[in-house]
């Protein structure tokens, strides 16, 4: 290597350099083409994705309440919220908030809070669905892994979670049917 | 600076790596400077065929192992999961599966039996 002349420093792109760039190149396609189907296999599967819609019969649950349901793997919460739950979410301040976002927003009916049950610190399900579980200080869920607190709306006001309880697109079928999906 | 390593390259960003974590004068050390003799033939390329499969075999075992279930009610179907449902898994599998047979047969086997039977022999 010591007596090598087709490499001068001083006379611009040589062979070798282009070489090299042409090799570092399909060194970084060859890469790309191996990174992608092992991140692709960590995406949801397809018998995931095949359980597209959930129908959620509300008829049953009380006011105050909420019921848990499985949409494509993800627990989704159904919340018959009362008169007051409704108004304390609605009175909230949203320039206070974390992850600001009006209640009339994020339902459609204001008696019904359809929210994905997967907190959006690090992906535990918050409790809270009966009035006897923990729902921390603002009434809605409490998330026990680390203490975050949602409130009426499924928004969070405490605790290490940076946004709120995602809507997942759903629409009422009749009175008593939501399809979530 | 006690404790850096004193790195030779000239590109700031690999600078800053190798005076840290000397992985580029590694590299440069084992697969660039290291001196080796000319009479090397295509069949040393079998110890580079082990080290690779090694390497795919730990990758591919890795990725498996997030959606098999090794209980004797659930693996056959953890397995039919990865290879209908799961993306690539179908992939993932088979590279497992005949990287077993690429590594054992197409590198360690030739490469040990180089090296392995040259150190008996000169140990005897």
């Amino acid at each position: 290597m010591g007596t090598d002349t087709t490499h001068p420093e001083e006379h611009g792109a040589t062979r070798r350099d282009f070489i090299y760039w042409t090799a570092g190149a399909m060194a970084a396609v060859g890469a790309g083409a191996v990174a992608w189907p092992l991140i692709d296999s960590m995406e949801p599967a397809a018998d995931t994705l095949a359980m597209s819609t959930t129908e959620v019969d509300i008829s049953n649950i009380p006011a105050g309440t909420g019921k848990t349901v499985m949409w494509q793997g993800k627990p989704v919460f159904v919340r018959r919220r009362t008169p007051d739950e409704i108004a304390e979410a609605q009175k909230v301040d949203v320039s206070t908030l974390r992850d600001p976002e009006t209640d009339a927003k994020r339902v459609q009916k204001p008696e019904w809070l359809v929210v994905v049950g997967v907190c959006t610190h690090l992906g535990c399900v918050p409790v809270g669905e009966v009035p006897t579980e923990n729902r921390g200080e603002f009434g809605g869920w409490f998330c026990p892994c680390h203490g975050s607190q949602y409130d009426t709306s499924g928004r969070i006001r405490k605790g290490p979670a940076p946004k709120n309880l995602a809507v997942p697109p759903y629409k009422f079928t009749s009175d008593t049917n939501i399809k979530i999906g | 600076m006690v404790g850096l390593h004193h790195s030779e390259f000239k590109n700031p960003v690999i600078k800053w790596i190798d005076t840290r974590l000397p992985i580029f004068t590694l590299m440069q050390a084992e697969y660039g400077k290291f001196p080796t003799p000319k009479n090397f033939n295509a069949l040393w390329n079998f110890g580079a065929f082990a080290t690779v499969m090694l390497v795919v075999m730990i990758i591919t075992g890795i990725f498996l192992a997030m959606n098999y279930d090794p209980n004797t009610g659930h693996a056959f179907d953890s397995v039919e999961h990865i290879m209908r449902d799961v993306n690539y898994g179908w992939l993932l599998r088979y590279l497992h599966a005949n990287g077993a047979s690429m590594f054992f047969c197409g590198g360690l086997y030739p490469y040990l039996s180089r090296h392995v039977l040259r150190f008996i022999q000169s140990a005897a």
